[in-house]
Parts: structure tokens; sequence; C-alpha cells
């Protein structure tokens, strides 16, 4: 437990980069699987450059139900107090999906108006939550496209709809909500595993055509871009596919939502971060957690904020980003 | 008459030949039938009572099974509910506890600061309902929170009981 705790105090208070994340000798010590496809071999420098350090914002997973959850409210309105209190103010915020829970436009109307007072601009992506009640009609409305990119900084920016599933509700006959319901409960197996799919691998190989190299790349999805835990849907089908279509550019940075907890991986040329979650915690799965990766001590139950928060990132010199953790356990209301 | 009498040799054997291979088969599927189980729990059809040594009646052997399914099965669809009044504000058990996780029912009964006292599993459970869920308990031993702890617990199988620890 101390080393956790000892792994964790050095998480949030400690810049966490690519670069000192392998001088963390206790994550050696807390890693509860040593499977996976991950290398260790990120040490070596990287010829990749931005043009100017820069500091984005990012928050995940609200899962706001309106009203009836007043909880869910507190916590995305200190989100929006905390980050309106930056200065300078970070150079944009991505929201990382799930904003809503049941996929309504009533509920994404409630949505908008915790988060209108937000002074910098927000970006946004697509979770499972917000798309399967109508298939996107609801999102495309309050958040605009679910796949684009941009350059900024000498940073080549990548936000993807990574939540599609496979037709699991028409040979059911399965209603509007039934099929949210499937698609939203986290251990169900009705929906299957999340697909980048293959019109959008197409996009991206397209996307990457224009872009060098030597280019940073930060890559935002709601599911994590590779194989942790199937039976939670951690889980992105053809994450492989976008590996390969990623081979040798020097620089590539993937930040994901969805598990709701810390995670850290890296597959080849790639890092693999998460965010934390806005809306409750998910505990760790019992196999899959890549190894090196850290762990979050458990949240207490007691506590409205425990295991949740948000992240303001540093993107440094040469396109690295370090995750600068805001977890709300650490800190007095 | 020879043909006859072949003839109903023929259809003889033919009917012994089948029942020797169906009827093992349909008292096969109605075992299966019977001892079909949700992962991880007992398959036998004879037990004996446990203090005893008394072979049990088989009757009761499955009627306990198919009970203890049904409660399992109960508590699983309240565990993922966000409609019943055990959940004020749309939060369902599931989704801090996918699969039961981290409620570590081994540990019960044991001190919890939010209650103030030494409590019970089911205790634990309806603290969680009242605050998180927001929600509106069920009776200490009713069927609904028995179902709840029974598919806590099926869900926990193999855990040691380790009463009053910090879980690992």
């Amino acid at each position: 437990m101390d080393e956790k705790q000892d792994a964790l105090d050095r998480l949030m208070t400690a810049e966490l980069s690519r670069r000192n994340f392998l001088k963390m000798s206790a994550f050696a010590g807390i890693a509860a699987s040593v499977g996976g496809v991950v290398t260790l071999d990120f040490l070596s420098p990287s010829s990749a450059q931005a043009a100017k350090p820069f500091n984005f914002a990012l928050m995940a997973d609200h899962h706001t139900m309106g009203p009836k959850n007043n909880y869910m409210k507190l916590r995305c309105e200190r989100a929006v107090e905390e980050m309106n209190k930056l200065n300078p103010q970070p150079d944009f915020l991505m929201s990382l999906g799930d904003h809503v829970h049941d996929g309504s436009d009533e509920q994404m109307k409630f949505f908008d108006e915790i988060f209108a007072p937000v002074k910098t601009k927000i970006k946004y992506i697509t979770g499972e939550h917000d798309w399967y009640l109508d298939m996107g009609e609801s999102y495309h409305k309050h958040f605009g496209e679910t796949t684009y990119s941009w350059d900024q900084h000498g940073v080549h920016f990548i936000a993807m709809n990574t939540v599609h599933l496979r037709d699991f509700w028409t040979a059911r006959g399965l209603t509007a909500e039934e099929r949210m319901g499937y698609a939203g409960t986290l251990n169900s197996p009705v929906g299957g595993p999340f697909h980048v799919g293959e019109k959008q691998l197409g996009w991206l190989r397209d996307d990457l055509k224009k872009v060098k190299k030597s280019t940073p790349i930060i890559i935002f999805s709601h599911s994590p871009l590779y194989y942790y835990y199937k039976p939670w849907n951690f889980w992105t089908e053809d994450a492989p596919e976008v590996h390969l279509l990623l081979e040798g550019y020097e620089q590539v940075q993937v930040i994901h939502g969805h598990v709701h907890h810390i995670v850290k991986n890296r597959i080849g040329n790639i890092n693999f971060d998460s965010s934390l979650s806005l809306g409750w915690p998910h505990p760790y799965p019992t196999s899959g957690l890549p190894a090196g990766s850290p762990q979050m001590p458990r949240a207490n139950p007691a506590n409205i904020y425990g295991g949740l928060g948000w992240e303001l990132n540093r993107v440094g010199e040469d396109g690295g980003v370090d995750m600068r953790y805001h977890e709300w356990s650490r800190e007095k209301v | 008459m020879n043909k006859k009498i072949t003839r109903g040799r023929v259809l003889f054997l033919a009917v012994a030949g089948a029942a020797v291979i169906l009827v093992p088969m349909l008292v096969n599927a109605q075992r299966q039938d019977d001892t079909q189980t949700l992962p991880g729990l007992a398959h036998e059809v004879q037990r004996k009572h446990a203090q005893s040594g008394e072979i049990l009646d088989r009757e009761s052997v499955m009627k306990g099974n198919r009970e203890l399914q049904v409660m399992i099965t109960l508590g699983d669809q309240l565990w993922h509910s966000r409609d019943l009044p055990m959940s004020g504000n749309g939060q369902a058990c599931n989704m801090c506890h996918a699969d039961g996780s981290v409620t570590h029912p081994e540990t019960y009964p044991k001190y919890k600061p939010q209650i103030g006292k030494v409590a019970t599993v089911q205790e634990m459970m309806g603290w969680c309902i009242s605050i998180p869920n927001q929600g509106k308990p069920f009776a200490l031993g009713s069927k609904e929170m028995n179902a709840l702890e029974a598919y806590m617990n099926w869900n926990n199988k193999g855990q040691v009981m380790e009463i009053g620890t910090m879980p690992q």
C-alpha cells in the first residue's frame, strides 16, 4: 500500500512525463500484470520538435444525467471553476467523451449550460454514451464533428471517434433506449468491442500523408487505442491497424478516456495515457494492466470527489506530453 | 411369413438400437438441465450433509442450486438497475463496481467510519444505496438485499475470508 501511495505521490506532484516515467522505480513493484505487448525502449532521444511549449487541459467521462444527479453537476462545476482560475489559460480544453450518460438532447443541454462559463475553447470527441441513443444526432448538434485534425504550435493533433460498434441492435429489434443501455453498460457482452472502422482508418491514412515523420502527433480517443481488458470493453479491436499507420513517426502520444482511472502504456513508438473521470472512478480490472503502469489507490466512496479530476498538460519542445493530474482525493474541498 | 418375421426383427432391432442410443442422450440432457449452473457454482447432484454425513435428497440439492441461481440472477438485474427506488440519481451499483469488483465482501463485518459502527456487508450496501446512489435501500434480509449479496459474493468467489482486514 505504501508503495502504491508513494508512486501516486510522485505521479501527482511530479510532472509525470515520458522522460521520467522509467525513473519511477516504484512502478515496477506495483505493476499488477506483466502481460501485453509492451516495450520500454523509449529513452532514446527524439528529434521531433514542436515550435514552442504550451499547455492544454483535459477532461473526460462526466456522465452528466441532468438535474436528477446533483453529484455529477457539482463535480463538473468544480472543474469549470478550477480551470477558469488558470493563468495563463490553456490553449484549449479537450473533452474526451461520455459528456452525458444516456445520450439525450436534454442531458447535453444540461451539460452545455454547466460548461458555458469555460474561458478557453472546448474541443470534443464522442464516447459511447453520447452516441448510441440517436447514433450521433444530438452529439453533432451540441458538439460538432467527431473526426478532425489540426496543427498548433508545430504539433499535429488528431481527434477520432473510436466507439464504433458492430450493429447488434437491428437483428434483435432493439429500441433506441435498449441500444443505448447495452452500449453503455461497461460489462455487457452484447455490444462487442469498439472499432475505429474502415472509413476512419482511411481518413487517418490520408490525414497522415501530409504529416512529416518528425512532426509530433497527439491523438485523442475515447477508448484506449490498444487491448487492455475485453470484459469491460477497455478495448479497441482494430487498434493495431492504427498503430501500423503511425509507424515511423518519432513522437506519438495517444490520450484516452473511458477507463475512469490512470493507466499508462507504451507500444512501439506510441505512448498511451488515460484521463481521470469527472463521473465516478472505475476500479482496475483483475488482469490486463500494462506492465509498468501506475495504479491509483482505491477511491473513498464517502468522498464525492474521490478518484476524480482533470488534467492540465504541458507539451514540451520535443512535442512530448507531461500529464499533470489534478486528482481531487488529494486536495481539500 | 419369413419376410414378415424378418421385417419384424428389423423393426425391433431398429427401435431397440434407437432406444440404446437415444435414452442415455435424453437422460444426460435432463441431468445437464438439472445441474446447469452459473460459472463457479457447484455442479454436484448428490451431496452429503456437512455435519452428519447424511446423503441429502437429490431434489432438495437441485432445489437449492436452482434457488441460488435465481437469486444471483435477480441480484445481477438489481446491480445494474437505475430505475428502481434503490437508485435516486440514476447511478447503478455496476458503475463503480462492475462484476462486483472492489466490494470485498470477504472483509465484513468491519468498522466503517461513514456508518460509525461495525457493519455487515448488507449494511454497507444499504449505505451505498442511500448515499452515492441517493436511493431507498431494501430492508436487511429482504429478498432483494439477499439477491444483491448473492450476486456480489458469486462474483467474489474464491476470496479468502479475512474479517476486518484492508483488502489488498
